[in-house]
């Protein structure tokens, strides 16, 4: 499907009814204690590759939660799923879809979960807040900050429930870290380091395979370009690796921002707000397929004086979170915590102190929010905020000078030039709404 | 008067020469910097341009990057930035240059490029081909001349071209441009007035607004009326921030008619609330009472908006008629809002028939009980099962105020046994202080589940002066299962003693005073846990005690102890105790303290499992060494665990050990992984294995 023959279609977004979950006691859960289809919670999944087939595998874990649809614009993606959904369900009722926007029209879904590349990451969760769906959508939150800001617009106009896959937030010892930070067990901080790969890792086993060539007839590539510049098709930069495209992704430091960076902000009750200036140095590849940057360091620094670092590649900061302060550190990366002086690994935060919100588990927090309609652990403007750091740091460095930023009005300040860099122009007929 | 006009001409002269030395200045100035730009400079940029010029996709990308670092070189610098620009131009003009090229250039445009460049851009906007490639640039470069050119082309071009140019009119949001959009809200090809719309929507002034208007009473397409909606909205919300709130309620309340998607009308009513706050408590709750489910879920979750965080009455009275999942809602909306004035409509709901609506209700208790709340929580958490027992328990752990700690102590004694377990589950879960009189006196309970909960809490929030009170325990505990939580305790009360030598004192002093075997027992057992150098004669003397017993306490012990102290102790006792027992006793502390330790090499953790190896006679603790083993991740641990493939009995723990050295040591060392897992393939029973790892050997290759 070409773009001229795609937009010429009827997308039928949805104008009716919208769906609406069940919840239902345990007294009438059918047999074998499972919750009827007909009162789950209906999902359709956009994105079905790597990431959001792992997503969706998670949400069929979920009794409460019924697949219906998935859709891909990959056949063999598609197929995968719907072979995974229906095995699940011992069924073929799963409904494959090409394009997203047919899926978004059925009102019978109540949910999305989007897992798609980032510079796709903005027009389908838009489109679905506009149409009345609940998203699960994917770290980080957008491909620039324009989108990440036009996202939360959507999501809070149409009072939508968002759940980002920023899910460290959902594991123990993460919330811990944070607890013992917000409730001063290391003082009062003054430097976080944030410590993130570095390189281009070959993710998707394409590395070297830089040819142009045509697309494989599974792949409908003027669609995954989408609203990117144009570029012919070349396999290694396409599934998992084009993350290290500027085009489509922002490279380690924003494939990594909504984790670490999210955690910091977190353990600092950073989630509203962003630093006041960043500077950033990267090292971009001179040649090759990939363009964006294997090694980078940036500085951030925060009204309240706290300074945020950001790298990759750089020994002297350790791979995770660590805060430091003037009574100690604490430092948490996946699996792993630490802390000087050690001891305070084995505090108990009483309950009279600051207690962060427990997860159930990230997938499940996003349907129990879909029924109760409060925010996730991960709602869209926190994510937004994770991400900002990432984006900004990235202008910096492509420009390879200081910015100074607003949080407030999220303007870069007296720098026309790094300002347009906060949004990109689509290829036709793709708009940011 | 005449000398007045001669001060002001004086005045004007003088002003004049200002100015002109200011332009002298900078044009010295500006003069210099071009200079500082050696010709050489220059060259390498043209040079750069004529590569680009036939750049393509595939094709090394070093003369871009080049370009991007001789671009960089001159930010800071309007005048040199000015004369690259007019050299991009001069190959954007250039009709041979490819569309890789003019891709490339474009985007340069789009972060340096100015008014000077909309010509040249202008045209390649009237070009399908290139279109894109302009409005790149196009959208970000400030100044109406982008714009009045972005409205000439809009009116020569068609079709994906055209969308493009109307998307990028409302980026921009050109208020000049809305009689032009007004037009295209009706044409015939729904995909430009749905651009059209969303373009008018982002500008968003009174003229944008009133198309939008006009437009939603005409159209009937599915897909322009949705984006007219959201235009419309959108175009409302920048009326509020613009402080023009009495039309945006108009606007908001249009939105709301019964025909419209509920979307749309949801997202009205969130406006409505937001701007009309006096009445928006009467709003919410009308459609609470209404028959739309959707909104009704809305409206709930808007109640936190209200002004003052209150919850209010008729919001309270209306719960019990609401279904089950807006009961969850509702109960949820007044946890966030964290008003305790209807704290007895939460303890209400959590007798009601749904699950949900109870689990709701007690995890609000968190937040919203009080200590009157603490005995309904524990009842609820020893009653109930699965999540609701979760919810009522993690209300206890939480519920903040020392009222409710005092209440939770207070109820402990007289508590029936499963709510007292709970209850002193939630004086460690709390770290609750001042709970330790009342611990020791259920460490004495008829109620051996109570006793045992006692037992464990102590070792959380009992302190060093309440040491000797937890040794007694542990001396008069009556059940094995007793024993080990009371060694335990003791064990963490005694290390929050900062007082070198001081963490066993009590311990020791206490095994010299008692005669019971089993008292013995659990003491000599503590001071392994301890850890503490002053006790280790006495555990080396107690391994010749007379009492087997207590040589096990003794054995187990050391143990315990951390490594490498009484490494050597354990090895010797496996090679010399006659006693099979003991023998096997030692030989697993031996395997234990060499795992345990950190600082041992890898190489020499070998040298010391073999040495266990040779020491096993029974499977169990072969079986011990071989899980050592695969915690290693050498190449010298991998050989060892292949060798042992060779062993039928072991073969499968063998397996094991090599799979999990090889995650490990796969990167580094694959040939060694690849022998390995040959060696493995050729051995093993599980098909399973066999074909994972010749899929893995074939990755190998």
């Amino acid at each position: 499907m070409n773009r001229r023959d795609f937009i010429k279609q009827s997308t039928g977004v949805a104008l009716g009814a919208l769906a609406f979950p069940s919840i239902v006691p345990s007294t009438v859960l059918g047999r074998n204690g499972q919750i009827a289809p007909s009162n789950r919670i209906t999902m359709g999944c956009i994105g079905v590759g790597w990431q959001g087939t792992s997503n969706m595998e998670s949400f069929l874990e979920e009794p409460d939660c019924q697949i219906v649809a998935v859709c891909d614009i990959d056949q063999n993606h598609l197929a995968n799923a719907k072979a995974i959904v229906d095995k699940k369900y011992d069924n073929a009722d799963c409904v494959t879809y090409h394009d997203f926007h047919k899926l978004i029209a059925r009102d019978d879904i109540d949910a999305v979960s989007i897992g798609l590349p980032d510079h796709w990451h903005a027009i389908p969760a838009i489109l679905a807040a506009k149409s009345g769906k609940d998203i699960f959508g994917e770290k980080p939150l957008a491909h620039s900050l324009k989108e990440g800001r036009a996202i939360c617009d959507a999501v809070h106009r149409y009072h939508r429930i968002w759940q980002t896959g920023s899910w460290q937030r959902s594991q123990e010892h993460f919330r811990f870290a944070c607890e013992l930070v917000r409730n001063g067990r290391i003082g009062k901080i003054h430097t976080v380091e944030v410590g993130l790969p570095a390189g281009h890792t070959d993710f998707a086993g394409t590395k070297g395979e830089d040819q142009i060539t045509a697309p494989p007839s599974e792949l409908d590539y003027d669609f995954w370009v989408g609203p990117a510049p144009y570029m012919p098709y070349v396999k290694s930069r396409v599934h998992k690796n084009w993350r290290w495209m500027l085009e489509y992704g922002g490279g380690q430091i924003l494939d990594w921002v909504g984790h670490h960076v999210d955690i910091a902000h977190w353990g600092l009750g950073l989630d509203s707000t962003g630093p006041i200036e960043i500077e950033g140095t990267g090292e971009y590849p001179k040649d090759g397929v990939y363009n964006a940057a294997t090694k980078y360091y940036v500085t951030t620094k925060y009204s309240n004086g706290i300074t945020l670092i950001m790298a990759g590649g750089y020994d002297q900061i350790t791979g995770g979170t660590k805060w430091i302060g003037d009574l100690g550190w604490i430092w948490v990366n996946r699996g792993a915590i630490d802390a000087h002086p050690k001891n305070l690994l084995k505090e108990v935060i009483d309950p009279n102190e600051i207690h962060l919100f427990k997860s159930p588990g990230h997938w499940r927090n996003f349907l129990d929010c879909i029924k109760s309609r409060q925010q996730t652990i991960t709602p869209c403007e926190v994510a937004h905020r994770s991400a900002s750091p990432g984006h900004l740091g990235q202008i910096s460095m492509l420009l390879g000078r200081k910015i100074r930023f607003n949080p407030d009005t999220e303007e870069i300040i007296n720098d026309p030039t790094a300002s347009a860099m906060l949004g990109n122009a689509y290829r036709s007929p793709w708009r940011l709404e | 008067m005449k000398i007045r006009t001669n001060v002001s001409q004086t005045r004007r002269n003088t002003v004049l020469l200002v100015v002109f030395g200011m332009v002298l200045v900078l044009s010295v100035f500006a003069a210099a910097q071009q200079a500082a730009v050696s010709a050489e400079t220059w060259q390498k940029a043209d040079a750069l341009l004529t590569k680009i010029e036939t750049y393509d996709f595939g094709m090394s990308r070093e003369s871009l990057t080049d370009f991007v670092d001789l671009e960089r070189s001159m930010y800071g610098s309007p005048l040199l930035l000015a004369q690259l620009e007019r050299k991009i131009l001069a190959v954007l003009k250039n009709k041979s240059t490819t569309f890789a090229g003019k891709q490339f250039l474009c985007q340069r445009l789009s972060i340096m490029g100015t008014s000077a460049s909309v010509p040249v851009l202008a045209n390649l906007l009237n070009d399908a081909k290139t279109a894109d490639l302009a409005r790149y640039a196009l959208e970000r470069i400030p100044g109406s001349e982008v714009d009045r050119a972005l409205l000439k082309s809009l009116k020569k071009t068609q079709d994906l071209t055209k969308i493009g140019i109307i998307n990028t009119l409302g980026q921009r949001q050109v208020a000049s441009a809305v009689k032009d959009l007004r037009q295209l809200l009706s044409d015939r090809d729904s995909r430009i007035a749905a651009a059209a719309a969303s373009a008018l929507g982002m500008i968003g002034d009174d003229k944008a607004i009133a198309a939008l208007d006009q437009a939603m009473t005409k159209t009937g397409n599915g897909d322009v009326k949705l984006a007219l909606y959201d235009a419309y909205l959108k175009s409302t919300d920048k009326l509020v921030a613009q402080g023009k709130n009495t039309t945006a309620l108009a606007m908001y309340q249009k939105m709301s008619a019964p025909d419209l998607p509920a979307a749309i009308k949801i997202a009205a009513l969130a406006g409505v609330v937001r701007v009309d706050a006096a009445n928006a408590e009467k709003t919410l709750l009308a459609n609470i009472k209404g028959d739309d489910p959707a909104l009704q879920s809305a409206a709930i979750a808007m109640l936190r908006q209200l002004p003052g965080k209150k919850v209010p009455t008729n919001a309270v009275q209306m719960l019990p008629q609401l279904s089950a999942l807006h009961k969850v809602q509702m109960l949820a909306a007044w946890d966030d809002l964290g008003d305790r004035t209807v704290l007895s409509a939460v303890v209400q709901a959590t007798t009601d028939a749904d699950e949900n609506v109870r689990i709701a209700a007690l995890k609000s208790l968190a937040k919203l009980g009080d200590a009157n709340s603490v005995t309904l929580l524990a009842k609820t958490a020893a009653t109930a099962s699965g999540p609701e027992k979760q919810a009522a328990q993690s209300s206890l752990y939480l519920l903040p105020g020392e009222p409710v700690d005092a209440k939770i102590i207070a109820l402990i004694p007289g508590a029936e046994p499963k709510e007292k377990v709970e209850l002193i589950t939630a004086v460690a879960e709390r770290d609750t202080k001042g709970a330790v009189p009342t611990l020791l006196q259920a460490t004495k309970d008829q109620d051996g589940r109570a006793r045992l909960a006692a037992i464990k809490v102590l070792g959380s929030v009992a302190t060093p002066s309440d040491l000797g009170s937890v040794i007694d325990v542990l001396v008069d505990t009556q059940t094995e299962a007793e024993q080990g939580e009371a060694v335990s305790s003791v064990a963490l009360i005694a290390k929050k003693i900062t007082e070198p030598g001081k963490q066993s004192e009590l311990v020791l002093a206490k095994l010299s005073q008692v005669k019971d075997v089993n008292a013995k027992v659990g003491l000599l057992r503590a001071l392994g846990r301890i850890g503490e150098s002053e006790a280790l004669p006495t555990l080396r003397e107690s391994l010749s005690n007379k009492n087997e017993d207590l040589q096990v306490a003794a054995i187990r012990a050391l143990s315990d102890w951390p490594p490498p102290a009484v490494t050597q102790d354990l090895l010797d006792l496996a090679q010399k105790s006659t006693n099979k027992r003991n023998q096997i006793l030692a030989l697993r502390g031996f395997i234990g303290q060499v795992r345990g330790n950190t600082e041992l090499a890898d190489e020499d953790k070998i040298t010391q499992y073999r040495k266990a190896m040779d020491l096993a006679t029974e499977l169990n603790e072969k079986r011990m060494v071989i899980s050592g083993i695969g915690e290693l991740k050498s190449a010298p641990a991998l050989q060892v665990a292949v060798d042992l493939l060779a062993n039928p009995d072991l073969q499968a723990e063998a397996e094991a050990a090599v799979l999990q050295i090889s995650r490990t040591l796969r990167r580094d060392n694959p040939e060694a992984v690849k022998k390995a897992f040959t060696a493995v393939v050729a051995v093993t029973q599980n098909e399973e294995t066999r074909k994972n790892l010749q899929k893995e050997l074939e990755a190998l290759k």
